[in-house]
């Protein structure tokens, strides 16, 4: 992709508790990438390919550990992530949706019973 | 002879006999129910410039159902950006009280059904097309006038987002909603899945205890109909083209999408379209899917839609004009007769967000003000009410 009008930053963490940033362009290894934060720019080299849109990790995670964009939580490790890693569903869950579970303990403790139900074919 | 210009936060419209303020004058045929929903496109085909909206059901549908179906008719056939309604139906009894409440409110109207017409759809389609006709032409001679921008009440839509939408686009979305709130506006937000794992901050912004206690229940609410369907989260939202576009959790989507409600407080959560009780910001419990979530809006009375797409989503109201933005570079450079407003410079460093925020308002004033979407010039639109149990 052409690059000549874009300006000097490469990928934008949102605030500064982020653990995370999202990269504007494709980064390809070993590239040093400028990650702006509000008016300030840092760095931090790409250990991987990282595709438009997708988060890099600014800081080394353990397994477990909240990653944190916006300022909030938007799930936790799933295995041990190296700062300059490619943060996606490989690698990181969500610590909200679950198939059963957490999910329907929290329902349950809200009362909240079963949707309308409408009829589906049973079949011998 | 209409002005050419308007001032900043002012816009064209037509005022309505409710006191409501349109933003097209559509000719609207609108069959009541499945059984006649052919006709209406026979006879809205034939009639320039009409728009037809065919609901598929009617008889047999009860509680909720009714009260929805009922309510989104109503809502519909009296929506402001209708300038005249043809009401095309199967059921006497309903059509001669939709009539009545259609009448109430000034709106000029012509009501049909096939028991008047023998029970033939050629004789049905023959007086309703010669009776929409003459609507048609009866209104075409009503003109725009300048109106604020506090007599509009926007819908705030995202669908196929991707990173971009939560980084640019939904924060674009938020300026103007907090602009629209703050010059005596309305505007609601929905797509109630999309705020689980941000609803504390939705909360956090609710006008009173009772409002942000709403807001959690109708996460939780949802979220257990999921798992009690046995739906996996992970892999329904974010959806597959969520994902491959970056986003990895509801939580990250939720946190993006919330973005578009700006900063100002909420003042209730209503039901599906309902409409607002007052000014402001709303959020409406509803489902997610784009054509059940903005018929929700229309009925509740949007004039205009904003609708932010990462990848690209060619879906628009048939009623409310549909503006349609992205920030992603790729959606933008490829999708030329989609997108009315292209966010990317603001993605790509070369346009401070505050500044396409006033171009965006500019836009939005320009096609309340009769300029049309690409999605009125192409056809796109099309109006689904949501269903939520069994009909007899």
């Amino acid at each position: 992709m052409s690059d000549g009008k874009r300006g000097k930053v490469d990928a934008i963490r949102l605030t500064p508790d982020d653990n995370v940033a999202t990269v504007l362009r494709r980064i390809e290894p070993g590239e040093l990438v400028q990650v702006q934060c509000g008016m300030e720019i840092s760095t931090i080299r790409a250990g991987e390919p990282i595709p438009l849109c997708h988060k890099i990790s600014l800081d080394p995670l353990a397994v477990g550990a909240s990653v944190l964009k916006y300022g909030e939580r938007i799930g936790t490790a799933s295995a041990a992530i190296s700062a300059g890693a490619h943060v996606h569903v490989h690698n990181m869950q969500s610590a909200r949706a679950t198939v059963a579970g957490a999910a329907s303990s929290r329902s349950k403790k809200s009362g909240a019973g079963k949707p309308a139900g409408h009829s589906r074919t049973v079949q011998n | 002879m209409q002005p050419a210009k308007t001032k900043t936060s002012e816009f064209l419209g037509y005022r309505r006999p409710d006191g409501r303020v349109g933003i097209r004058n559509h000719v609207l045929v609108l069959s009541t129910g499945g059984l006649t929903a052919p006709t209406a496109r026979r006879i809205g085909a034939a009639i320039a410039g009409a728009v037809t909206v065919a609901l598929p059901y009617g008889v047999g549908l009860i509680g909720r159902d009714q009260d929805v179906h009922g309510a989104a008719m109503l809502g519909l056939a009296t929506h402001p950006n209708v300038g005249a309604v043809l009401l095309i139906g199967d059921n006497p009894t309903r059509m001669a009280e939709l009539e009545r409440e259609v009448a109430a409110v000034g709106k000029p109207h012509a009501a049909f059904t096939l028991d008047d017409c023998g029970h033939d759809a050629l004789t049905l389609t023959d007086r309703g097309l010669r009776a929409g006709a003459r609507l048609a032409r009866d209104i075409s001679g009503q003109r725009r006038e300048p109106l604020p921008l506090s007599s509009l009440t926007i819908g705030l839509e995202c669908g196929r987002s991707d990173p971009s939408s939560g980084l640019v686009a939904n924060p674009l979305l938020g300026r103007i909603c907090d602009q629209l709130v703050d010059a005596g506006g309305t505007a609601i937000i929905g797509e109630t899945m999309e705020w689980l794992g941000a609803e504390h901050l939705l909360a956090r912004r609710a006008r009173s205890p009772k409002v942000a206690e709403a807001v959690i229940a109708a996460v939780m609410a949802r979220e257990a109909a999921a798992v009690a369907a046995g739906i996996d989260l992970t892999g329904n939202n974010p959806n597959p083209t969520n994902v491959a576009a970056g986003l990895s959790s509801i939580e990250e989507k939720s946190l993006g999408n919330i973005a578009k409600s700006g900063q100002r407080p909420i003042e209730g959560v209503i039901g599906y379209g309902e409409a607002p009780p007052g000014k402001g910001l709303w959020v409406m419990d509803a489902p997610a899917y784009a054509p059940e979530s903005v018929t929700g809006f229309v009925t509740a009375g949007a004039q205009l839609i904003l609708f932010t797409t990462g990848v690209g989503n060619s879906y628009v109201s048939a009623i409310a004009p549909t503006l349609k933005l992205s920030a992603n570079p790729v959606a933008c450079a490829g999708l030329g007769q989609q997108l009315d407003f292209d966010a990317s410079a603001v993605f790509e460093g070369r346009l401070q967000i505050a500044v396409a925020a006033e171009r965006l308002l500019e836009v939005l004033l320009g096609i309340a003000s009769g300029q049309s979407t690409w999605g009125e010039v192409l056809k796109e639109g099309d109006e689904v009410v949501s269903r939520f149990g069994a009909a007899l």
